[in-house]
């Protein structure tokens, strides 16, 4: 900044000096050659005068006259000598002529010799007098010659040079002061331009330069500084606002490497692939590598994860950089001196060529795995053992059901048979009253046997295999309708069985279902002079638990629900908790806890967990949808407080004198559905008629 | 054919007596032989090592079975009767009070001639005995008689 001004300064200054000293010179020298043409037409005018004066002494060579005259002349100071010579070029007065000084001619002669001015002027008589011929060369008398000193001259000279000098200094001076402040002028919008742009230069893109008054180039200048400053400083705020989403983009794919639990590891090839330095890695790799990122950023990879080679993790690697095609491995075991571990490894490269290895410790895992092929293998164990258990406790429970079917009724036939004999054989000997218990034993055997048959339905029920298939419902219903009607030619019923109703079971228990709901509608309907029941399509879902009425104290005790079957999980120490077919988890009855079926009277189904026991071969109960079901009937009803009573075995509600029944026919309906993962329950009320609801799987 | 015997394979004393009270209202009583195990009616059928079994001629007309039988059971007796071919076309007849489907399966699988369930009722039973006896005795065309090898 400084040189560009001190430049200009000194090309200012230089030249407002050198044009005061050329323009002093030429005055200088325009003064001095005036001066001097002055002083010498001066000295002639001067010298003529003189030699006018001196013609008459010199023609009559008056030396008086010649001294007064050269005694007038030499009162003027720059006159040195006055010398006279007559026509034979005699000094007549003065000062004798210096050796070389030209002799006589018919015209002057100015000879400056010892700094001085020395005039010879030739004296003609003619000059004096016209002649009579005018024609006639005019007649040479003498001459005078003026010795003039020039030291005066020369002061003179030396004066005006030194006024020049002097006044050409001043020139200059006041021509640098003014070239000053013209510098200051134009340079001081420049200098602050430069000020301006150097800092902007410097990166502060927020200075503008002020923009001077005056229009000129300075001002263009200036604005398309500034137009230059705006446009750089929006095309940097652009690059700026580029570079943060770079930075924010690599900063989040950092953050993505970083926060990885893989492992990643990029790394690119050397010698020709023969091994590969490490140029980058995570927290993770550092972690599952054992491999401290100081340690081995810019290593070889044999050096990072010595185990590389050995293990083929390098041959891996080294395949993938060769054909570029990624390579996974779901399970590789790594081992070096620091770690052993099972990894999963994933290799690709990039397309720069790097290659870049995922890799995850995957021991963890593969203990799980191995803890849960153990626990599976165990579970397998015990299922097999549960399961032969099972076997073996059915097995048992089959022989027991046996044995039952047997030799239960062998001895009731017995009683009956042989009270028959005594009734035909021994007649006369009893009375009526001994005849009438007769009838009284084979009665209640025969019932008996009945019981039995309807607990061995139950419990074979419970065993048989499932054979699902579609069922049309109402189809099997009007099958049983007609065995019903059929049963019973003197009952007015009407049946109303909607159409189309499927379900997917299995069709001979479904069958024991709609024979026991429409039995029980049939039965119960029987006091109505014109029964009306129907079997439709109903709600899925059962309605929330009605809060029956303060305790009846002439309910039968709640908590004796009798274990129809004697089945594995009851013997199978402590009761459990058994997950029912439709997802809820209920508790099957215990002693000591009759609010267990007390509580809720309402809600059948999970009041009967007993039932909910799959049979041995069932399927899992699937997951599908369900379809609803009810049987309505315009019968005797019942109170729902004893509902929780309903689905139990041996279970009854009625008096056996109004209706007759075993108390087996709902708890067998309720395992028919529960083990077809379906749901059953009951509405009604005294002298208001049943409902008695089930869910089972839609048929298609 | 003037005999026409039942043989009565039961253990149950009551039972017995019951089926012959039975066959006697049915008055077909003189034609009955009882064993009271699996085992000793297979030995009178097929005979011992010291007592040759029935002739072919005085073979039972029909076999009354139970199943549950002390020593060898119903379906072990059917099945060695079925085997011998002395005994393999004898009309068989299981009578017993199990009506379980495995064993109405295995029974006719084993080639049971029929298969009844006793009623406990009596007079159900009388009655299903009495058919039983008309419908084997007298209905029924016997097969041919097995010539002894």
């Amino acid at each position: 900044m400084s040189s560009l001004r001190f430049r200009i300064l000194v090309a200012l200054v230089g030249t407002a000096f050198l044009l005061a000293a050329l323009l002093g010179f030429w005055h200088f020298r325009h003064l001095r050659h005036l001066v001097t043409r002055t002083f010498e037409q001066t000295s002639r005018l001067f010298t003529v005068q003189i030699a006018r004066q001196a013609l008459a002494p010199l023609f009559t060579e008056n030396r008086e006259q010649l001294q007064a005259l050269a005694s007038q002349a030499l009162a003027i100071p720059s006159l040195r000598s006055i010398t006279f010579l007559n026509q034979e070029d005699r000094v007549l007065l003065g000062p004798p002529l210096p050796a070389d000084s030209p002799g006589p001619a018919s015209h002057a002669h100015l000879l400056e010799r010892d700094n001085g001015l020395l005039i010879l002027e030739p004296v003609f008589l003619t000059a004096l007098l016209p002649g009579p011929d005018p024609t006639a060369p005019p007649r040479f008398v003498g001459r005078v010659v003026l010795a003039f000193t020039l030291q005066d001259l020369h002061q003179e000279v030396a004066a005006i040079r030194n006024a020049v000098l002097l006044a050409e200094l001043l020139f200059a001076v006041v021509a640098s002061l003014l070239m000053l402040a013209l510098e200051r002028w134009i340079s001081r919008p420049l200098l602050d331009l430069i000020d301006k742009i150097q800092a902007i230069a410097r990166g502060d893109l927020s200075i503008r330069v002020v923009i001077p008054t005056r229009s000129g180039e300075i001002t263009t200048l200036c604005l398309s500084v500034n137009q230059m400053a705006d446009a750089l400083q929006q095309h940097t705020v652009r690059l700026e606002s580029m570079l943060d989403e770079r930075t924010l983009a690599v900063q989040k794919l950092r953050s993505l490497m970083e926060n990885m639990s893989n492992g990643v590891l990029v790394c690119e090839a050397v010698d020709e692939g023969a091994d590969f330095l490490v140029q980058d890695l995570n927290h993770a790799a550092e972690r599952i590598g054992h491999m401290p990122r100081g340690d081995v950023l810019g290593r070889r990879l044999t050096e990072a994860l010595p185990g590389a080679g050995p293990t083929g993790l390098l041959a891996t690697i080294q395949g993938v950089w060769r054909t570029g095609t990624s390579e996974h491995a779901a399970e590789f075991f790594y081992e070096d001196p620091r770690t052993r571990a099972w990894w999963e490894t994933f290799v690709y490269r990039l397309p720069s060529g790097e290659v870049v290895t995922v890799f995850d410790d995957i021991s963890g895992r593969k203990r799980i795995e191995e803890s849960w092929r153990r626990f599976n293998r165990e579970l397998d164990q015990r299922v097999r053992d549960r399961t032969a258990q099972l076997e073996v406790a059915n097995r048992e429970l089959e022989a027991f059901s046996y044995s039952v079917s047997h030799d239960l009724r062998a001895p009731l036939r017995g009683i009956d048979g042989w009270s028959l004999a005594l009734l035909e054989d021994c007649r006369d000997r009893l009375d009526d009253q001994g005849r009438q218990y007769l009838d009284r034993v084979r009665a209640e055997a025969q019932r008996m046997g009945v019981l039995i048959d309807e607990l061995l339905q139950l419990s074979r029920v419970t065993r048989s295999k499932l054979e699902p298939s579609t069922v049309d419902l109402s189809e099997t219903a009007r099958r049983v309708i007609a065995r019903l009607q059929e049963a019973n030619p003197d009952r007015q019923m009407d049946f109303e069985v909607e159409a189309g109703l499927r379900a997917r079971g299995d069709p001979l228990l479904l069958e024991i279902v709609l024979t026991n709901l429409l039995g029980n509608a049939c039965k119960f309907t029987a006091p109505r002079p014109r029964a009306r029941i129907e079997f439709r399509r109903g709600p899925v879902t059962a309605p929330p638990p009605v809060q029956a009425g303060p305790p009846d104290r002439h309910r039968p005790a709640p908590a004796t629900i009798p274990d129809e079957t004697p089945g594995p999980t009851d013997q199978a120490g402590p009761p459990t908790a058994t997950v029912e077919p439709p997802g809820r988890v209920a508790l099957p009855p215990q002693a000591g806890l009759p609010e267990a079926t007390d509580a809720s009277p309402a809600t059948a189904p999970p009041a009967n967990p007993t039932d909910s026991f799959p049979g041995p071969g069932d399927p899992p109960a699937p997951v599908t949808r369900l379809a609803g079901f009810f049987v309505r009937d315009n019968g005797v009803g019942f109170d729902m407080a004893f509902a929780g009573k309903l689905f139990g075995a041996f279970q009854r509600l009625h008096r056996s004198s109004e209706f007759p029944g075993t108390g087996i026919g709902l708890a067998t309906v309720a395992r028919i559905i529960h083990r077809h993962g379906g749901r059953v329950w009951a509405d009604s009320r005294p002298d208001g008629g049943a409902t008695f609801h089930f869910t089972i799987e839609e048929g298609t | 054919m003037t005999t026409k015997t039942i043989l009565l394979i039961e253990d149950n004393a009551s039972d017995i007596e019951l089926t012959r009270r039975a066959l006697d209202k049915s008055h077909i009583a003189n034609h009955l032989i009882v064993a009271e195990d699996g085992q000793q009616a297979l030995n009178l059928l097929h005979g011992t090592a010291d007592r040759p079994g029935l002739a072919p001629d005085r073979l039972p007309t029909l076999v009354l079975l139970d199943l549950k039988l002390p020593r060898l059971d119903g379906l072990e007796v059917l099945r060695h009767i079925r085997n011998d071919p002395r005994t393999h076309r004898l009309p068989v007849v299981i009578l017993t009070t199990s009506k379980e489907e495995q064993d109405v399966a295995a029974s006719y699988d084993l080639g049971v001639n029929s298969y009844i369930r006793k009623p406990v009722d009596f007079n159900q039973f009388a009655h299903a005995i009495q058919n039983l006896g008309l419908y084997w005795l007298v209905l029924n065309e016997a097969p041919p008689k097995v010539t002894a090898p």
